[in-house]
């Protein structure tokens, strides 16, 4: 059983604690909500629970919002991703892109983490995050336009100054 | 539509690949939350693996642990209405759900040569069972790397069954019968304590913890195999109560004091006014009369102090259930018509050893409190009471208790000045200064203001340091035996001298 259980935690909780500081934006508070989560799923109980990743994140994420703690130092959080070379994704595009996602509505944030960094289906979203199926495809949209408007903003910004 | 979807999707990855590549501290599996809290699974029964190579070892260590009796369960959630000491309304009491929670697990750090600590910790108690309550307080502790250790406290049940190559094991089972609590250790690489402050704090710790469950009283300490446990020299053969491990050469017996105050003026209630905590240590509670008519401040009536077992009777306002060991409860007498008014309540403080207060806000408060140290009650002029509890062991006794000079403080003048309170034969307190090599190099006597009643007298002296004296001195405060001349209560304040 506890053998079990390490094995979902070695797989999971790296995701989940990067999921949850990319939405919450403060690492104490994404440590926080992640360690709380998997209390849920313990007391819950393996067996009972379908979906582990996606029920992970979700009640991470609630977790998150619900102590509101938001940093404002995110830039700073960010300026220490360390640079990959694939020549195309530099260090500070993606740090401008967390800066971005940080900037949308707490419930678009734990939507587009779903979609694109869980991998979720339109239906496992409808269904974890509670919203219509139909309006998931349109939500994502907005949510993704919206953080591309804020990610060129700010590099038109950086780009003015230098 | 085609392309905005794919763009959305380009976005989205470069996002997806954002988020891989923040770098995060990964709590390792052994020390996350929840294998550190108890599991339903383990009947009580817990072990921590720690070290490079961890090795959970298997959970065979016997399970002997019985499950309560429903009908031996104490009435911790209950709710009566608190004991009033004189007319003041019943009390409805709201009190919190005991459901499981998080920060929600009482536990105690210690000090050197002070009463334990007393702090809640992140914890989930998946098992309603008390044993199992028992066992759960203590891993907690055990796994301590998670746990925020209060400032200037230690955890010594954090060194206890080392990691020896690269494994250790730990295992813990509890079995309750009347009001004792038998605990076993497995802990097949030893205590892991040195010396005798350890020992002792660590034996501080694990009485305090398991005598939080409530209903128990006692904590009998066995290593697995043995009748007794030995940690590093200190022999623990007999159950143990907070009152064996506090450090307090007395304990507050049960009982009540009375005491006449001024009962012509009507509507006098009294105010909680001021408390001063000094969390684990001291516990300082001013109350002042004021009359309900006026609202001016006035003498207080007549009060009753009663000093006993918590019976259940005041509800916990606990997250976690158990209420408090014993209750002081502090009684005015109503001389107005009708009801003292006033609304029942218990406000959760959860200071060491406060736990809470509960009353009317007027003319009755509870005080629920971890263990029976000492206490005293004295009046600066009559319209305050000061009710004091605890203080450091080494300056309190059964009649004198002094409030500074603290142990180990610092002098550079020629005079100390002494301030504290005394109840001893015709007020009369004695002095006496011994130098480093514990030679009486002077001593005196000064007057509290109060003799042997029922309320402590309080005193505020200047203590003459004689030329050349330098280095570590001792201070001793106590009374003379007005039968034998023989000194009693006696407090010995280490201190300095530069």
């Amino acid at each position: 059983m506890i053998d079990r259980w390490r094995e979902v935690y070695e797989r999971e909780y790296p995701r989940l604690l990067r999921a949850l500081l990319a939405i919450g934006r403060d690492p104490a508070a994404a440590e926080d909500a992640a360690q709380e989560a998997f209390v849920k799923a313990h007391r819950t109980g393996l067996d009972n629970i379908e979906k582990l990743p996606a029920w992970l994140l979700v009640v991470g994420v609630r977790e998150v919002f619900r102590k509101g703690r938001w940093s404002t130092r995110e830039r700073e959080l960010w300026a220490s991703l360390p640079a990959r070379n694939d020549g195309f994704d530099t260090a500070t595009d993606r740090a401008d892109l967390l800066a971005a996602l940080g900037e949308l509505p707490g419930r678009q944030r734990g939507i587009v983490v779903a979609r694109y960094f869980y991998g979720l289906s339109y239906d496992e979203i409808a269904e974890h995050f509670d919203i219509k199926s139909g309006t998931v495809g349109a939500t994502l949209h907005q949510a993704i336009e919206r953080l591309r408007q804020i990610h060129l903003a700010g590099r038109l910004a950086r780009g003015a100054m230098r | 539509m085609i392309d905005e979807r794919q763009d959305d999707e380009i976005l989205g990855r470069a996002l997806a690949r954002a988020i891989e590549t923040i770098e995060v501290n990964e709590t390792a599996y052994e020390r996350s939350r929840f294998v550190s809290a108890p599991s339903r699974r383990l009947f009580g029964l817990w072990q921590l693996a720690s070290g490079a190579a961890a090795v959970i070892l298997a959970l065979a260590f016997g399970l002997w642990l019985t499950r309560p009796n429903d009908t031996q369960e104490p009435a911790a959630g209950s709710l009566k209405p608190a004991p009033t000491a004189t007319a003041s309304p019943q009390l409805a009491i709201p009190v919190s759900s005991a459901a499981p929670d998080r920060d929600n697990v009482w536990v105690y750090f210690t000090r050197d040569s002070l009463p334990p600590l007393g702090a809640y910790v992140r914890g989930v108690f998946t098992d309603g069972s008390r044993e199992v309550r028992i066992a759960s307080r203590l891993s907690l502790l055990r796994g301590s790397r998670i746990t925020p250790v209060p400032a200037g406290a230690s955890n010594p049940l954090a060194l206890v069954a080392p990691v020896q190559n690269g494994s250790s094991t730990f295992g813990v089972g509890a079995r309750i019968d009347g009001e004792t609590a038998s605990v076993e250790f497995e802990i097949p690489t030893g205590w892991g304590i040195h010396g005798a402050t350890q020992s002792r704090a660590l034996l501080q710790q694990l009485v305090y913890v398991i005598t939080e469950e409530a209903g128990v009283r006692y904590a009998r300490i066995t290593e697995q195999g043995k009748a007794n446990a030995v940690i590093d020299g200190l022999v623990v053969d007999k159950p143990l109560s907070r009152e064996d491990v506090f450090g307090y050469t007395v304990r507050a017996a049960t009982g009540s004091i009375s005491f006449g105050g001024d009962d012509k003026t009507p509507f006098v209630g009294a105010d909680l006014v001021t408390r001063d905590i000094q969390d684990g240590t001291l516990v300082r509670l001013t109350f002042e009369g004021r009359n309900r008519s006026t609202n001016a401040k006035a003498s207080l009536p007549s009060f009753t102090i009663s000093f006993q077992r918590n019976d259940g009777s005041v509800p916990h306002n606990r997250a976690d259930g158990a209420p408090p060991a014993y209750l002081l409860a502090i009684g005015f007498q109503w001389n107005g018509t009708g009801s003292s008014g006033g609304v029942g309540h218990v406000e959760r403080v959860d200071r060491a050893p406060l736990r809470l207060i509960a009353g009317d806000s007027n003319t009755s408060y509870q005080l629920g409190l971890d263990d029976a140290r000492p206490w005293r009650a004295y009046m600066p002029d009559p319209t305050l009471l000061i009710i004091e509890i605890g203080g450091d062991p080494r300056t309190v006794s059964d009649r004198i208790a002094v409030t500074a000079p603290k142990p180990g403080d610092r002098f550079a003048g020629d005079i100390v000045r002494a301030t504290g309170s005394a109840r001893v034969f015709e007020a009369n307190v004695s002095w006496r200064l011994r130098d480093a090599n514990e030679k009486a190099v002077a001593n005196g006597h000064f007057n509290a203001s109060l003799g042997t009643s029922q309320l402590w007298g309080t005193f505020e002296a200047s203590i003459a340091i004689p030329p050349g004296l330098h280095g570590s001195i001792t201070l001793e405060v106590y009374e003379v035996s007005p039968q034998d001349g023989s000194d009693r209560g006696m407090v010995k304040i280490p201190l300095t001298v530069s």
